[in-house]
């Protein structure tokens, strides 16, 4: 297995006062191409802090991340913000489309950040908006104007825009209703069955059962790991494993 | 109680905006109380200022041997009260005064010379003297106040008055302020008092006549006017004599208003700073409401949910504004009465007379209740948006008022960058904010290019306020230096032979000689100005008609023609020494100078009613007038008539009178810049500063996404320099084109129907570029705060 990202020793404090948070404590782990790898764990665990210093949108207070060759750890802001532009995609429980934007609008800023052939990007997000089963009288929709469901699935498409290696999700079916999850979660599933490595936060069974890699935090800690292959639907074996798992992990 | 609790809460929490409302409100308050008040009070001050010295009402000066006459003409005036008749000395010659301690501060200027007797003041005219010396002796001159304030004249430096090249040597003993003479620019002569011996030893040199000088008290002073109209026509009628000169003749509410109008003008300029600071103030409120409403949804969701109704709420905003606004107004007004002494240095500039501020509680007033009232009209206005918010809308932070009705620059067709589209995106959204700060910022600069104009016309190239004061400016004033020579020198034939200089473009006689216009039962006494050639005179002052061509026309000011009822193709009955000639009126002019009274006909026109008119004065035009000096030694050489007659070089002579002018632009044109820079600085803190909060999640999600933090300030650039730039464009254009207009309406106090001041394009361009480069540097500076915004943060703190 190819290793995409690797963390050494991470550990995240918080300060407030006098008071420090130790959120992740000497954390080691290898993230996959091609997985999707899953972490879970109850609230407080440290899921999202790890999830955001895995993709560089926070500093590790200690600690070494290393992308491929690239030791991201301890780069400025700005290098980050360049890092992240260039290996990640962001899917969050809130859609967070910047709603003063249309639907087109708001995946062509992100696309125009790494390529300028706009007529290129915008067949493109044509292409994916189709595949997420948004058409194209919502194109110029504004995002207060589409549903929960659609506006995540908008989201994944600027998520995708620029081919991203690495896809990260923090709980990205976490405000959505049962059907609309479902749809996230399918779309989630075919990108990683085309090749798409995704790293996703959930504290969702359902959402968990699409990895094929389990990772439970406890305390800032991993304490175990779950394999499995690749989701097909109606794999009922799998959905046993699974909670087996989490159930094992006191989840 | 709650409600101030709830506003004294709000103020903690948004400490910048309350210190930016603070300093606007108290900059508007120091600048409308300052301007009001001297506006308001500038007359009674003078008036007050004559009566404490018991003051002239009119003040004559005429060649003696008329003393009889005078006086009872002076007697029968129907408003007369008392006069006193003195000796005076008035220079006939080229005259210069120098403060020897100070170098390069010499000028020409006529000065007249009275005796000052320590033991026995005059009655009328009994002057306090400021800054008095210790002893007065033979050497002692007492000076105008104006030429301690421009000039920074001391008690005890030496002063030298140099007439016809013969100097006099002085100690200034002190000053002295005369509101009928207070500065140069009302009347061109400075009035100094020596002791009586020094008087009498210098009172035979050649270049100074002795005349007699009668200063009049009226029983009413604001009929001064009608007072002087009387006087001139009893002098026509009555004094018959080639050898009667009339060397001054001014009435009190000439000179007042003339040593007033600057001031006046100068006042009215920064209440309309004021007006401006006070409209970005409630702009500042409203932008800063907004935000509160916006940024603190749920605290207003918890608040109503706890029972506090929309009105409590909404007063609590009201409180708060109100509170801020006293606090800065008391500040203000504690800060002008501070400044005053440095306000008084400004106002006595440009009047002459020393200002002493006094605290008016009528103009405290004014100026509280009407920032006060629109500030709690706009908080009261602004905060009715709590009024919509239900608890539910609030708790949710969902009140959704955007508009979806336009997806402006939509980023495929965009040919501009991925930032500038997106801030330009967010420019054109927020319309309606985006006009309010153009329309500002236009506003601004339409001020700029009043006070830049004003500057440029008035102290730099000087062109349109000569032609607005009205009076002729030839390069070299020749004049008799004895009056005893009056008539003797033939004018007329020295302009001829001046005329085939190779240097002098041209040359006429000049003289002045009072005549009355007649319309049917109305007449008028004026000072006509009689030149050889009326159609070479340089100054342009017609707006209407042409200028006189033959011995039968005349052109009046606008304001003759007004108070005869006359215009231009009209005839009027001109008379002088009891002789009539009906008279063509061919033109209309205009000016500031004499409140706007004139009259001109030609040399033969004059002689057509009057053939006793004789020129006293020759005008000399020069080709190249880079160095009047040398040109007025070498004609002086080649004419051989030095001796009888005096060469004055007249452009310093207009320097002088327009020196009151120049220093209180000077300081105004600093307080723009200062105003100008700070406005546009507040605006842009603001407007980013609410954007920051407003927009912390895009920007963060942006980050998130990434871009770097250059590439949101340059988004957040985007989104305000060009309207910045916009409104600027606005300003400099609407100035272009209406600033003439503008300047006229505030000239036309004194019957000034068209400025025709010259807008020159760098004034322009300057401004423009200017503005723009304050504005982008100051949102590259103020958009740093987008540095501190952390993308994890954004998302989890939601």
């Amino acid at each position: 297995m190819d290793k995409l990202l690797e963390v050494k020793d991470l550990c995240k404090t918080f300060s407030n006062g006098n008071v420090q948070q130790h959120v992740l404590k000497n954390l080691n782990i290898e993230i996959y191409k091609g997985d999707f790898t899953i972490i879970m764990g109850s609230s407080g665990s440290g899921k999202s802090t790890l999830l955001y210093a895995l993709s560089g949108m926070d500093k590790p207070t200690l600690g070494k991340i290393t992308y491929g060759d690239e030791e991201i750890s301890g780069y400025s802001n700005d290098k980050l913000a360049l890092f992240r532009r260039k290996h990640c995609g962001f899917i969050f429980q809130q859609n967070y489309l910047n709603d003063t934007m249309s639907v087109m609008d708001n995946i062509m800023v992100n696309g125009l950040l790494v390529q300028k052939d706009r007529k290129a990007i915008y067949n493109k997000a044509c292409e994916l908006l189709s595949k997420v089963n948004i058409g194209e009288e919502s194109y110029n929709k504004y995002p207060g104007q589409l549903s929960g469901g659609e506006a995540q699935r908008v989201s994944i498409v600027r998520s995708i825009i620029n081919s991203p290696e690495l896809l990260f999700g923090d709980e990205p079916t976490g405000a959505l209703n049962s059907q609309n999850t479902v749809n996230v979660l399918d779309v989630m599933t075919e990108l990683n069955n085309q090749g798409q490595s995704i790293v996703m936060v959930t504290h969702d069974i359902k959402s968990a059962r699409r990895g094929n890699r389990i990772l439970y935090l406890r305390d800032g800690v991993i304490i175990d790991e779950l394999r499995l292959d690749k989701y097909v639907s109606g794999d009922r074996e799998r959905h046993v494993k699974v909670k087996e798992f989490l159930e094992k992990m006191g989840w | 109680m709650k409600t101030w609790l709830i506003a004294k809460s709000n103020m903690k929490k948004k400490k910048s905006n309350v210190v930016v409302l603070f300093l606007l409100i108290m900059i508007a308050t120091i600048l409308l109380y300052s301007s009001i008040n001297i506006v308001k009070n500038v007359g009674s001050f003078l008036d007050d200022k004559n009566e404490s010295v018991n003051g002239a009402h009119l003040d004559i000066i005429t060649s003696k041997g008329f003393d009889k006459e005078i006086s009872d003409i002076i007697k029968s005036i129907k408003q007369y009260d008392d006069y006193i008749k003195t000796d005076t000395l008035i220079p006939t010659a080229d005259a210069k005064i120098d403060n020897t301690d100070i170098k390069g501060d010499d000028e020409t200027m006529p000065v007249c010379l009275n005796v000052y007797d320590p033991e026995h003041k005059d009655r009328i005219c009994n002057y306090k003297i400021i800054d008095e010396g210790k002893e007065w002796t033979e050497d002692s001159i007492i000076l105008p106040y104006y030429l301690k304030t421009v000039k920074g004249y001391k008690t005890g430096e030496n002063f030298e008055v140099t007439i016809d090249e013969q100097k006099e040597k002085f100690k200034i003993y002190g000053f002295i302020e005369n509101v009928m003479i207070s500065n140069p620019s009302t009347i061109s002569v400075y009035e100094c008092f020596i002791e009586k011996n020094r008087f009498d030893d210098i009172k035979d040199i050649d270049g100074l006549s002795l005349m007699d000088r009668f200063r009049v008290r009226l029983t009413d002073m604001n009929k001064s006017g009608d007072a002087s109209d009387y006087f001139m026509s009893e002098i026509n009628k009555n004094v018959d004599s080639e050898q009667f000169i009339l060397y001054m003749e001014i009435f009190y509410n000439n000179m007042k208003t003339g040593a007033s109008l600057f001031i006046s003008i100068l006042m009215a300029i920064l209440a309309i700073f004021a007006v401006l600071i006070i409209a970005v103030a409630l702009i500042v409120i409203r932008f800063s409401l907004n935000m509160y409403i916006e940024s603190n949804l749920p605290n207003i969701g918890i608040l109503e949910s706890m029972g506090y109704t929309s009105s409590q709420l909404r007063m609590a905003s009201v409180i708060e504004y109100v509170i801020i606004t006293v606090v800065s107004i008391v500040a203000g007004l504690l800060t002008a009465f501070g400044i005053s002494e440095k306000i008084a240095v400004i106002v006595s500039n440009s009047v002459g007379v020393k200002w002493e501020s006094s605290i008016d509680a009528v103009v405290i007033v004014i100026s509280a209740v009407a920032i006060l009232s629109v500030v709690l009209l706009i908080s009261l206005l602004t905060s009715a948006k709590i009024k919509k918010i239900t608890p539910l809308d609030a708790l949710r932070n969902g009140i959704h008022t955007h508009n979806f009705s336009k997806n402006h620059l939509p980023l495929l067709k965009s040919r501009l960058g991925v930032n500038s589209s997106i801030g330009i995106k967010s420019m054109l959204r927020q319309k309606r904010q985006s006009i309010s700060i153009a329309l500002i910022i236009a506003l601004v600069v339409f001020s700029g290019v009043t006070v830049f104009t004003l500057y440029y016309n008035f102290v730099v190239e000087q062109d349109a306020l000569i032609n607005l004061v009205g009076l002729e400016k030839p390069d070299i004033m020749l004049k008799a230096k004895n009056n005893d020579n009056y008539g003797s020198i033939d004018f007329t034939k020295k302009c001829e032979k001046l005329r085939e200089d190779k240097n002098v473009k041209y040359a006429m006689t000049y003289t002045v000689s009072s005549m009355i216009i007649k319309n049917k039962d109305k007449n008028m006494n004026i000072a006509t100005e009689i030149y050889e050639k009326p159609d070479r005179v340089e100054l342009d002052t017609l707006i209407s008609g042409r200028v006189v061509k033959n011995d039968n026309e005349i052109t009046i000011s606008n304001l003759v023609a007004e108070k005869l009822g006359v215009k231009k193709g009209d005839t009027v009955i001109i008379e002088s020494s009891k002789q009539e000639k009906s008279y063509v009126i061919v033109g209309i002019t205009q000016r500031t100078s004499n409140l706007g009274i004139s009259m001109v006909m030609s040399q033969e026109g004059a002689e057509r009613v009057n053939s006793k008119i004789i020129p006293d004065t020759a005008y000399i035009y020069l080709k190249d007038a880079s160095d009047i000096k040398g040109e007025i030694e070498r004609i002086k050489k080649d004419m051989k008539d030095g001796d009888e007659i005096s060469y004055t070089n007249f452009d310093e002579i207009y320097e002088n009178i327009l020196s009151s002018f120049t220093a209180s632009l000077n300081i105004l044109c600093v307080v723009f810049v200062i105003v100008t820079i700070v406005v546009i600085s507040l605006i842009i803190l603001l407007v980013i500063k609410m954007k920051i909060v407003r927009e912390k999640r895009n920007m963060g999600v942006f980050k998130a996404l990434g871009f770097t933090t250059m590439q949101i300030i340059w988004q957040n650039v985007m989104s305000f320099a060009p309207v910045i730039s916009f409104g600027s464009l606005i300003g400099v254009i609407v100035g272009k084109m209406a600033v003439n207009k503008g300047c006229t309406m505030m000239l036309s106090l004194c019957g000034i129907a068209k400025a025709n001041l010259s807008i020159p394009w760098f004034i322009i361009i300057g401004l423009f570029l200017a503005t723009t480069v304050v504005a982008f540097v100051m949102c590259i500076l103020v958009s740093t705060g987008v540095r501190k915004i952390e993308p994890y943060k954004m998302i989890t703190e939601q």
